[in-house]
C-alpha cells in the first residue's frame, strides 16, 4: 500500500495533466454519438420481444425486462415527489418552472435513470416523455447497437475477436457485468461520454447514497437470460467470488470516479465541487448529536464505542473495508482526507488506485474461491475485536452470507445451514437502519445510529462456537 | 332522198310479219330455259331435303325433336338453328332480340338499305339492351374505336353467335375474332392504341411480355421471401431462427410438419400465407365438405392478413410477459388513440394480474444491509403504498408513450412511415381501401391458379425462393417487396402454345439436370406440355360495369336507375 502511494505522488508530480487530455478526448467522442440506438429494434417479436414463457429466454428478455425489471420503471421515479423534492432542493427554481426541473433531470439524473445519449443530458427543456418511460433500456448495459445489431445473430459472433470494438458491451462474464453495473451504481464522469454521479449535493438532496454490491443487487434483477448457460453456472458457483470481484471492481469505480471529480473540479472549479464529500463514509461527519457523542475517551480515538463510525473521514468506505485499511495508516487518511484536500493528488491516487482493483478483480475473477478461507478472514477479525462500525460489519456480514451459502452448497456442509440462515437474518436485522426505530417512522431511518458491533459480534462468533480473543 | 327516211306504206307492213306470232323468239327460248332450270332446281332442292338434310342434322334434329315433338325436319331446316342452352327459354321470343327485317350478322346487306328504313344501328342497340338485361357487362374500349368497329363491338353477336344448337358455347371465342381487331390495330382504334399495335400469336415476340410485370410491385410491405423460405427465416450462418416452442400452443399446430417437434424450426411453404380464395370456407367446412363446395376454391389467392398470415411470428406487444401461455397481443392497424388505450390496458391488466412489477415496486429478493428492505415480492409481501386511486399501477403518460414508440418501430419493420400515419390507418378500415400488398399483379389478364394447381409454385415464382438453403445473411436479400416474383411469359408459352408448335426443349427431360432439386417435368406436375393458345384463356373482352356506384345496388342498375 506504501508503495502505491508513493507511486501516486510520483506520477502527480510528472505530469498531473496527462489524464485530462484522456478524460477530455473520450468526451468528445462520446458527443459525436447523436442517434442513440435503443430498445426499439430489440422489441420485435422475432428478436427479443416475444411473449411466450416457455420459449427460450433470449426470445423474450425485453419482454421480461419491462414486466419486472425495476431499470424499466427507473425514469418514472424521476417524476415521483420524491424526486421532485430533491431536484427542488438542488435547484429551488424547479419548484414552478417545470422546465427548469426538467433541465435538472437532464444534467443530474437521466444518465442513470434512462437510456440516454450525451447530448439529451443537455439543458434544453422537457424531457420528451418515451425517454422516461422507457427508463434504462438495452443500449445502457448491451451498448449502443448501431454498430452491431445486424452481427450479433451470425453464429460467428460469439467467437468474433474485438467486438466491443462495434459498441457491444460484453456481459457474460462476471466481470464484465460487475463493469457494466458500476457506471451507475458506483458511477462515473467519462463512460458513455455520461456523467452518472451521485455526489454529496444530490445525496443531500435526498438521493439514497450508493452503497453497490454486486451480489445482492444481481440477485434482485430479474433474468432476462438463460440461466442454464455455461457462463451463468459458472457465475453462479461460488458467491464469494462474485462478492470479492464485484467488491473490487466496485472499488476501482469507486476510485476512478474520485479521480474524474478531481479532474473536471480542476477543469471548471466552480461547478464541480471539491473535497467530493460524497467520497467518505457518511456517519463520519454526521453522527447523532447526543452527549454521549462527545464522550468518547482520548484514548479510543479511533475505536469509537458507538461503533456507527469512528469519525474519521475514511476515503470510499463501503468500498474500501476489507480491501484497503487505511485505518492502518494515519498517512494514508491524512494523504486522501477532504481536510485540504488537493485535486491534484486525488486525480492520480484514484487512477492508481482504480488501475489495481481492476487488475485485482481480473485475477480474482480467474481464480477459485474459497469459502472456508473467506469465512476464516471473518471469523479471525472478529475474534480479535468488534466490526470498527457499522460498514465493517455489513461488509462482514456480506462476506459471510457469500461464504456460508458457498459451503450449504456443497454435499457435505461444514455449517449448520439453519443455525447459519437464522444468524444471518438476526445480523442483516441487526444492521438494519431502522431496526430500533418503531414502523411509522421506520421508512425515515437513514443511519444506523443504534448499532451494536458487540451484538454483531456475538451473534457472528457464536455461530462457529468460538469466542472473542482476549488481548 | 333516202327510203328509210321516208319509208312507203308497203315498206311500213312488211315491217312486222303476219305470222310473228307463231314463231318462237329468243325470250320465248330463255323463258323455257328458266322454266327447266327452275324445275330443275326444285327437284334438287327437294331432293337435297330428303336425302341429305337429314343425314347431316340427325343429331341436332333428334335432339330438338325430343324437346319439342311434333315438329318435322323440314321445320328445323328452314328454322335458323336452335338456341343454346342457357337461351333455350327465348326460342320463341324472337323479338327479345331482333327488330323486323334486320338482321343480326355484321355482314348482312342491311347496312347497305339506310333509304328503305333499315335501321341497323337500332337493331344493335335493341340486341345490347337485351343482352345486358342479364349480362352486366361493358363495352370494350368503344369509345377509342372507329365507327365500323365500334358497330362491331356492340353488336354481341359478332362473338356470342346465337342459334348454334342448344350444345353450343357461347363463350367460347375462338382466337380468330379476337384478331379480326388486334392483328394490326390501326384501322381499329382512333387513336395511337395504349396496347402493343399488332398481337397475332401467344409468343414473347408476338404478344410481347405482360404488361403488368413491367411495372414493378407497387405494394409497400417491406419483405423477404427468401429469408422467410429459409428454415427458422434466418440464414444458414445465423442463429435465433423461429422454433415450434415460440409460437403460442394454439398456432404451432398450423406450422408444425410431420416428425417435427417443438425445438425444430419452423419451415414456411408458400401455403403458410398464400391461401386460395375459398380455402378458409373449405377449412372451416371440415368434415362437412361436400363436392360441390370445392367449387369455391377460386383462381387466385386471398390477400395477405397480418393476424392470419403474420402475426404468430410478429405479434405486436409493448413489452408484458403474461403468465398464460398464449401471449397478448396488441391489435394490428389501429388508430394511435386506440393503440394508447390498448397498451395502457395491457400494461394494467398485467399489472393487475401479478404479472408485471408495479410501477414503485422496490421488493427485493434480497435486502441490502441497512436500507432496501421494503418488501419481498416473491414472498407475496408487497409493502409499496397505493394511493386511493390506484394511480401507482396504473401505466403512466411516459409508460404509455414509450410503449407506443416501441410499437411504431415495430410497424416500421415492415410499414413505411405514409402506410402507418394516423390518417392511413383510418382509411385502411374501408371496405374498399387497397390492400398493402397487391392482391393481383396480373391485372390485364387472368391466371387461374386452381387450373394449375399440379404445377409447382417455384415454377412461376422461382425468385421467391432462397436458391439455396445454405445462404449466409450477407447473401440472403432482407427486403425484395420491390422485385415482382413472377415469372414471365416464357414460363407459359411453353404449354400454351399452337397445337402444331412441338414441344419447347426447355420442358423436356433433360440429361442435365443432376443440379437441379427438382427437375422442370416434375414442377409441372409431369402434366401433359400442351395446353391451348387461345386467348380468352387470359383475357377478357368486356369491361366491368360500374357496380360500385355509391349508393346505388346491383338491383338498381338491374332496373336501369341511374
Amino acid at each position: 500500500m506504501r508503495l502505491l502511494f508513493i507511486l501516486t505522488v510520483v506520477t502527480l508530480l510528472a505530469n498531473p495533466f496527462a489524464f485530462y487530455g484522456q478524460i477530455n478526448e473520450q468526451k468528445a467522442n462520446a458527443q459525436e454519438i447523436d442517434a442513440f440506438h435503443r430498445s426499439e429494434s430489440c422489441a420485435t417479436s422475432t428478436c427479443h420481444g416475444g411473449t411466450n414463457r416457455n420459449a427460450p429466454a433470449w426470445t423474450h428478455s425485453f419482454s421480461t425486462h419491462r414486466s419486472i425489471d425495476p431499470h424499466a420503471t427507473s425514469g418514472l421515479l424521476l417524476l415521483d415527489g420524491d424526486s421532485r423534492r430533491i431536484v427542488a432542493r438542488l435547484a429551488p427554481s424547479a419548484k414552478d418552472s417545470e422546465v427548469a426541473f426538467h433541465n435538472v433531470l437532464r444534467e443530474r439524473c437521466i444518465s442513470c435513470h434512462a437510456t440516454v445519449s450525451p447530448k439529451e443530458c443537455e439543458p434544453s427543456g422537457q424531457i420528451p416523455a418515451e425517454i422516461l418511460g422507457r427508463g434504462v433500456t438495452c443500449a445502457s448495459c448491451h451498448g449502443e447497437a448501431n454498430g452491431w445489431v445486424d452481427q450479433h445473430y451470425l453464429r460467428s459472433w460469439s467467437t468474433r475477436p474485438n467486438r466491443e470494438k462495434t459498441g457491444f458491451r460484453e456481459t457474460a462474464r462476471l466481470l464484465d457485468r460487475a463493469q457494466t453495473c458500476v457506471r451507475c451504481h458506483v458511477g462515473s464522469r467519462t463512460d458513455d461520454g455520461l456523467i452518472r454521479d451521485v455526489n454529496h449535493d444530490l445525496i443531500a438532496a435526498g438521493h439514497p447514497a450508493l452503497r453497490f454490491d454486486m451480489l445482492v443487487y444481481h440477485r434482485n434483477l430479474p433474468k432476462h437470460w438463460d440461466r442454464e448457460k455455461r457462463s451463468e453456472r459458472e457465475l453462479a458457483e461460488s458467491a464469494v467470488r462474485v462478492r470479492k470481484v464485484g467488491r473490487a471492481v466496485s472499488f476501482a469505480a469507486a476510485a476512478a470516479l474520485s479521480s474524474e471529480r478531481a479532474a473536471d473540479h480542476l477543469q471548471r472549479p466552480r461547478s464541480v465541487p471539491w473535497p467530493e464529500l460524497a467520497d467518505y463514509d457518511c456517519f463520519a461527519c454526521h453522527q447523532s448529536l447526543t452527549m454521549a457523542s462527545y464522550q468518547l475517551p482520548s484514548s479510543d480515538l479511533i475505536r469509537s464505542p458507538l461503533h456507527i463510525s469512528d469519525g474519521l473521514p475514511v476515503w470510499n468506505a463501503w468500498h474500501s473495508i476489507s480491501q484497503l485499511d487505511f485505518r492502518d495508516s494515519s498517512v494514508y487518511l491524512k494523504d486522501l482526507s477532504p481536510h485540504r484536500s488537493d485535486p491534484r493528488r486525488f486525480l492520480v491516487a484514484g487512477r492508481k488506485v482504480a488501475e489495481h482493483f481492476s487488475n485485482l478483480a481480473t485475477r480474482t475473477a480467474a481464480e477459485p474461491s474459497s469459502p472456508s478461507a473467506a469465512l476464516g478472514e471473518i471469523v479471525d477479525l472478529l475474534k480479535g475485536r468488534p466490526p470498527v462500525d457499522w460498514h465493517e460489519a455489513a461488509i462482514a456480514y456480506l462476506q459471510l452470507e457469500a461464504a456460508c451459502e458457498d459451503l450449504s452448497n456443497r454435499s457435505n456442509p461444514i455449517v449448520n445451514i439453519d443455525q447459519s440462515e437464522q444468524t444471518l437474518r438476526e445480523l442483516l436485522q441487526l444492521l438494519r437502519f431502522d431496526a430500533h426505530v418503531a414502523p411509522p417512522n421506520a421508512s425515515r431511518a437513514r443511519s444506523p445510529y443504534k448499532f451494536d458491533a458487540g451484538l454483531f459480534r456475538r451473534k457472528v462468533l457464536d455461530l462457529f462456537n468460538t469466542s472473542p480473543v482476549t488481548p | 332522198m333516202n327510203p328509210l327516211q321516208n319509208p312507203t306504206g308497203k315498206q311500213r307492213s312488211q315491217r312486222i310479219q303476219l305470222d310473228y306470232f307463231r314463231r318462237r323468239t329468243g325470250l320465248d327460248r330463255w323463258r323455257s330455259v328458266c322454266i327447266v332450270v327452275g324445275f330443275v332446281a326444285a327437284a334438287a332442292y327437294a331432293g337435297y331435303l330428303f336425302y341429305f338434310v337429314p343425314n347431316s342434322t340427325r343429331s341436332m334434329a333428334t335432339a330438338i325433336a325430343s324437346n319439342e315433338p311434333g315438329r318435322n325436319l323440314l321445320e328445323h331446316h328452314f328454322n335458323t338453328g336452335a338456341l343454346s342452352s342457357p337461351h333455350a327459354s327465348f326460342e320463341n321470343q324472337c323479338e327479345l332480340c331482333h327488330t323486323d327485317f334486320t338482321p343480326m350478322d355484321a355482314n348482312a346487306p342491311s347496312e347497305w338499305f339506310p333509304l328503305i328504313g333499315v335501321d341497323a344501328d337500332v337493331s344493335r342497340k335493341h340486341l345490347e339492351d337485351a343482352c345486358q338485361k342479364c349480362h352486366q357487362v361493358g363495352h370494350h374500349h368503344r369509345s377509342k374505336m372507329t365507327a365500323q368497329f365500334a358497330a362491331r363491338d356492340q353488336n354481341c353477336s359478332v362473338c356470342h353467335r346465337a342459334h348454334q344448337g342448344r350444345d353450343f358455347e357461347l363463350t367460347k371465342i375462338a382466337r380468330r375474332e379476337c384478331l379480326y381487331c388486334h392483328r394490326d390495330l390501326t384501322p381499329v382504334a382512333n387513336s395511337n392504341p395504349a396496347v402493343r399495335n399488332s398481337v397475332a400469336a401467344f409468343t414473347k415476340s408476338t404478344h410481347g411480355e405482360f404488361t403488368s410485370l413491367q411495372q414493378g410491385d407497387s405494394g409497400k410491405i417491406r419483405f423477404s421471401h427468401a429469408l422467410h423460405m429459409m428454415p427458422g427465416q434466418v440464414a444458414a450462418d445465423a442463429k435465433g431462427g423461429m422454433t415450434l416452442s415460440r409460437l403460442s400452443p394454439s398456432e404451432r399446430p398450423r406450422y408444425v410438419r410431420e416428425g417435427q417437434t417443438n425445438s425444430d424450426l419452423v419451415e414456411l411453404d408458400c401455403s403458410s400465407c398464400h391461401e386460395s380464395v375459398g380455402q378458409s370456407v373449405i377449412d372451416q367446412l371440415g368434415t362437412q365438405l361436400k363436392s360441390v363446395d370445392l367449387e369455391l376454391l377460386g383462381r387466385s389467392m386471398e390477400p395477405i392478413q397480418f393476424e392470419k398470415h403474420c402475426e404468430a411470428c410478429h405479434a405486436i406487444s409493448p413489452g408484458v410477459m403474461p403468465s398464460t401461455a398464449d401471449p397478448l397481443r396488441l391489435p394490428h392497424g389501429v388508430p394511435s388513440s386506440a393503440m394508447r388505450t390498448q397498451i395502457a390496458s395491457m400494461i394494467d391488466g398485467n399489472r393487475a394480474t401479478g404479472d408485471s412489477r408495479h410501477r414503485r415496486d422496490d421488493s427485493k429478493t434480497t435486502p441490502s444491509p441497512g436500507l432496501g428492505q421494503t418488501g419481498d415480492r416473491e414472498s407475496g409481501h408487497d409493502n409499496v403504498a397505493h394511493d386511493a386511486s390506484g394511480i401507482d399501477w396504473r401505466a403512466t403518460d411516459e409508460e404509455i408513450a414509450a410503449a407506443e414508440q416501441s410499437v411504431r418501430n415495430q410497424c416500421m419493420t415492415c410499414h413505411d412511415e405514409e402506410s402507418i400515419s394516423e390518417q392511413a390507418i383510418l382509411a385502411s378500415a374501408s371496405d374498399t381501401a387497397a390492400t398493402l400488398i397487391p392482391t393481383r399483379w396480373l391485372r390485364r389478364g387472368l391466371y387461374d391458379h386452381a387450373v394449375h394447381r399440379q404445377i409447382d409454385c417455384r415454377y412461376c415464382h422461382a425468385a421467391a425462393y432462397p436458391v439455396s438453403d445454405s445462404l449466409t445473411q450477407s447473401a440472403l436479400p432482407t427486403d425484395t417487396h420491390e422485385e415482382v416474383m413472377i415469372a414471365g411469359i416464357e414460363s407459359c408459352e411453353g404449354c400454351h402454345r399452337a397445337a402444331d408448335t412441338p414441344t419447347p426443349s426447355s420442358l423436356q427431360r433433360s440429361g442435365d439436370e443432376s443440379d437441379r432439386l427438382i427437375s422442370i417435368p416434375e414442377l409441372i406436375g409431369n402434366m401433359p406440355t400442351w395446353a391451348s393458345d387461345e386467348c380468352i384463356l387470359c383475357h377478357r373482352y368486356h369491361s366491368p360495369m360500374d357496380v360500385h356506384r355509391p349508393n346505388e345496388s346491383i338491383t338498381s342498375i338491374n332496373k336501369g336507375t341511374p
